[in-house]
């Protein structure tokens, strides 16, 4: 047996695992959850840490972490918060978006073209940890950026700013930005259309460590662990990533997680599959990626998620009038961000809610397809990612641990009924159609195994997928009594 | 001088065989040549020609519906921050045959700077390429 433990810090809760990843068939052993310790995060590591070890409090952990090294990550005080900036909407300002949420960030603020005075602004309102500074492909465009260098040179920010531009623009900006914290790295978009994200993901990385995980308290808990300690979106993108290697049907997987403040989603499929008659227009996308929604969420961001979805949610709600209760649901949720649905109708409301999130979110991670009609016949033209790949659907978070498998209104889960309505939308002015999962499995992450089990992803892969693998199939840890709520809904 | 050129084909026309040729062409002759293939919309060439600062946008049509395709395109370039960007359109622009004059006129009034029909001097157009580019302030 070779045991590991394994620590997500939430804003809220302190959750932990400790596996085995020694034997033939690997396994989470034990959980626990803590309270988030916002003074000193140390003392929630080390509370949790020294229940799964049975170790009495006081005790020493640095010893009986020799044979269960320990793997963390962390979201707590508002997790990595990037800006993206880029110059046209549909290319650099989407790759930095794609590129930041990909490095597991939380996205602050994107702006496109120039930076002018109010952004400027917002951004200072903001103060982000990153600015992830692209524009331009290499040798091409010059005014924005430079534009943009200026902005962000006078602005009173206090990020790092990462410059992944136009190449031939290196000096000029690193002159410009002399007074900054300054990293630069190769250009995200080299080519129009054509990718290159992984060295700002890389630094991204680098400058997590060195000033996030520093200036959060961080630093004893990275003094225990075996690895360095990541932002837990990336955790869970890591496990994403390695979840084929588990098997042929984890091949093409979609993980959704759905929390208070923010729904993400993971895709590790093919972008685009060339077959004939079907044209790509726009970025390739990385088989494997990260979108983040700011605005769809369950409980802080309960209202902007009404908003996006109130033609959803009217629609689901049919003849049924109860949008005022809804209205006094969503205040509740945004206000009180621990608060539980009581009633059968509040149950509902959170459904309705969720099923929203989950229908925009799904929608904004997929792409399009819209037909046209050729002198050489019908062309299906693409834009954005393929997910018609998708074989299997993880759902994770506090919410669709809870009713990822059953809505409160019916039989059907509520992400399989989110995907069904976001698959039978068609745009009325270009009548394109999202390029969503056709006939998914959806397997529900409910013991929200899946940060923690991201972190050991590099160095235990295999076991890493198999435990992931053995868990959404079947097998329920019990969590302890007294936190069965223990996910975070910020 | 700058060198970097847009081309494609507009509209919904897979012709891809003469883009592929002007892709080669205009890159031996020297222009960095950014080829988005086919079926691009207007907003995409002008896109492109913002990240990559082109010079000029090439805009090919194939199929007789040019006048469709390209219609308002100068104005679009100019509500997007692109006014002096040299512009050039060529192919089989209309359906059947017009007198030259005639179609030039037609997409030069939409503000395209030259307009080429399918039998034109490859390396005349290079040249005048080259010369509309450098003749921009």
């Amino acid at each position: 047996m070779k045991r590991v433990l394994s620590v997500d810090i939430g804003s809220t809760w302190t959750k932990a695992a400790l596996f085995d990843v020694g034997s033939q068939t690997p396994a989470a052993l034990r959980r626990a959850a803590v309270p988030t310790t916002q003074d000193d995060l140390f003392e929630g590591v080390a509370r949790v840490a020294r229940e799964l070890l049975d170790l009495p409090a006081e005790a020493p952990l640095a010893p009986a972490l020799d044979d269960a090294p320990l793997y963390a990550c962390s979201s707590a005080k508002g997790g990595l918060s990037i800006a993206a900036i880029g110059i046209v909407p549909d290319l650099t300002a989407r790759v930095a978006r794609l590129a930041a949420a990909s490095a597991g960030g939380r996205i602050a603020a994107h702006h496109s073209y120039r930076l002018g005075t109010r952004e400027v602004a917002a951004l200072e309102s903001e103060q982000p940890d990153i600015v992830l500074f692209c524009g331009g492909t290499d040798g091409g465009n010059e005014s924005y950026v430079r534009a943009n260098a200026r902005a962000l040179s006078g602005s009173a920010l206090a990020a790092t700013i990462l410059y992944a531009g136009n190449a031939s623009m290196r000096d000029e900006v690193s002159g410009i930005l002399r007074g900054k914290r300054l990293v630069v790295v190769a250009n995200a978009m080299p080519e129009v259309g054509a990718l290159d994200i992984e060295p700002a993901r890389q630094a991204i990385r680098g400058i997590y460590l060195e000033s996030i995980v520093k200036g959060r308290g961080l630093g004893r808990v990275r003094e225990l662990c075996a690895a360095d300690i990541r932002p837990t979106p990336l955790a869970v993108f890591d496990l994403v990533g390695m979840l084929a290697s588990a098997g042929r049907e984890w091949s093409d997987t979609l993980v959704i997680d759905m929390g208070g403040a923010t729904t993400d989603i993971y895709s590790h499929t093919t972008a685009f599959h060339g077959e004939e008659g079907w044209v790509l227009r726009g970025i390739r996308e990385p088989a494997l990626t990260r979108t983040v929604e700011g605005d769809l969420g369950l409980r802080v961001s309960a209202r902007s998620a009404w908003h996006t979805g109130e033609q959803y949610i009217s629609q689901r709600l049919g003849g049924d009038h109860a949008a005022g209760a809804l209205g006094e649901w969503v205040e509740r949720a945004a206000r009180q961000t621990s608060v539980l649905p009581a009633s059968p109708e509040e149950r509902m409301f959170d459904d309705l809610l969720a099923e929203a999130c989950l229908h925009h979110a799904l929608r904004r991670h997929a792409g399009t397809v819209e037909e046209a009609y050729t002198a050489s016949g019908k062309v299906r033209v693409q834009k954005g990612k393929d997910l018609r790949g998708v074989r299997r659907i993880v759902a994770s978070g506090g919410f669709l641990a809870r009713r990822g498998m059953r809505g409160s209104t019916g039989s059907a889960s509520p992400v399989l009924r989110a995907l069904a309505m976001a698959r039978a939308h068609v745009d009325e002015r270009t009548g394109a159609a999202s390029l969503l999962p056709e006939a998914p499995e959806v397997l529900t992450d409910r013991q929200y195994l899946f940060p923690l089990l991201g972190n050991i992803a590099a160095a235990y892969p295999h076991g890493a997928a198999e435990i992931a693998a053995a868990c959404l199939a079947n097998a329920h840890l019990a969590l302890p009594p007294d936190s069965t709520e223990g996910h975070d809904h910020a | 001088m700058n060198r970097t050129i847009v081309l494609g084909v507009a509209g919904a026309d897979c012709h891809s065989v003469g883009n592929r040729i002007l892709d080669a062409f205009f890159t031996e002759k020297g222009f960095r040549v950014v080829n988005l293939g086919v079926m691009v919309s207007q907003d995409e060439f002008i896109d492109a020609a913002i990240e990559a600062n082109a010079a000029a946008i090439l805009v090919s049509s194939l199929y007789g519906h040019g006048e469709l395709d390209c219609a308002g395109f100068r104005d679009r370039c100019v509500e997007r921050g692109l006014e002096r960007i040299v512009l050039y359109v060529g192919g089989n622009l209309v359906v059947g045959k017009a007198p030259r004059e005639e179609v030039a006129a037609k997409f030069t009034a939409m503000g395209f700077d030259r307009v080429f029909m399918p039998a034109d001097d490859l390396e005349e157009a290079a040249r005048l390429l080259a010369a509309d580019i450098d003749g921009q302030p």
